[in-house]
């Protein structure tokens, strides 16, 4: 079982967090001048990343905050945790 | 004529006491009983908002706890931590609306203030086997040093979200929503019934 370090909870089972995808990924400023192909982008483009993967997670049965996480794609193992706001921390390995 | 203001216990229909589950040498070691009634606010504020900090110092005595899971006592009431920025204040009952109010006169618009008395079942466990009781169930760190008493966990049993607090030694009180109220006595009496449990008679 994947044990999860919540910002603010720290180590939690993984059974009481909800994956939020990938993160990162700024919602554009003005959506009225985007083009369907940018907004499209937005919406549904995704990494679909092989390793070190930037992605969000919600504690969702503890304190329902979203927060980051770099997990690595591969082994399922989790490299770092931060809270929403805060830049994400480099990691060893990552190719971006 | 149903008097709709008279507050029913969730657990109404299945409340019973007396001595349950297996018998065992030295008799049951896991005590239940509902506590009732009680007054529940949920409170909401920036902790470093000096009109929210002291108003709830001004309505309920203690200050608000800033670590994750703490619980402060003032008296009869209890101030959970449940997130950052979210507190539950818990007493037995003051009458209604009386501690929403206290509250809500002292934090002004700095606050927001919501009566969740008549929402929230409260289980009290108690005894020996009762942390063991809600290790079969949530996924949380029980273990004595750090599961001690005035510490509190958001969780979930049986799938329902659930406040767990530790408010004495081997004391705990397990919140649900009223509508999982019946579901999670059943689910909790039920794993206890290999160490025998009684059933006392609901308190605050």
């Amino acid at each position: 079982m994947l044990t999860i370090k919540c910002p603010w909870c720290g180590d939690r089972d993984l059974t009481e967090f909800a994956a939020g995808g990938e993160g990162h990924i700024a919602r554009p400023l003005e959506p009225a001048t985007q083009s369907d192909a940018e907004w499209g982008d937005y919406i549904y483009t995704r990494k679909n990343t092989k390793g070190i993967h930037y992605e969000r997670w919600m504690h969702a049965q503890g304190c329902r905050r979203w927060f980051n996480a770099v997990r690595d794609t591969v082994s399922d193992e989790f490299l770092a945790f931060y809270k929403t706001g805060e830049p994400a921390p480099k990691v060893e390995g990552d190719g971006s | 004529m149903v008097d709709l203001t008279e507050r029913v216990s969730a657990l109404a229909a299945i409340y019973e006491t007396g001595t349950f589950g297996a018998t065992v040498d030295g008799g049951p070691s896991v005590a239940f009983s509902e506590r009732r009634p009680l007054s529940i606010v949920h409170v909401a504020g920036k902790p470093d908002d000096k009109a929210f900090s002291d108003g709830v110092k001004t309505a309920c005595g203690c200050d608000l706890p800033t670590t994750p899971g703490d619980i402060a006592t003032s008296g009869d009431l209890s101030l959970v931590w449940l997130a950052p920025e979210r507190w539950l204040a818990v007493c037995p009952n003051r009458g209604s609306g009386v501690l929403e109010a206290a509250f809500r006169d002292a934090c002004g618009d700095s606050g927001a203030i919501i009566d969740v008395s008549h929402g929230r079942t409260v289980i009290r466990l108690s005894g020996a086997n009762a942390r063991t009781v809600l290790m079969k169930g949530a996924p949380l760190d029980f273990h004595k040093k750090v599961f001690t008493p005035g510490r509190a966990a958001q969780s979930a049993i049986s799938q329902c979200g659930t406040l767990i607090t530790c408010p004495a030694e081997d004391t705990f009180d397990v919140y649900v929503f009223r509508a999982f109220g019946q579901h999670m006595w059943e689910w909790l009496t039920d794993a206890a019934g290999e160490f025998g449990y009684s059933v006392e008679t609901p308190a605050t």
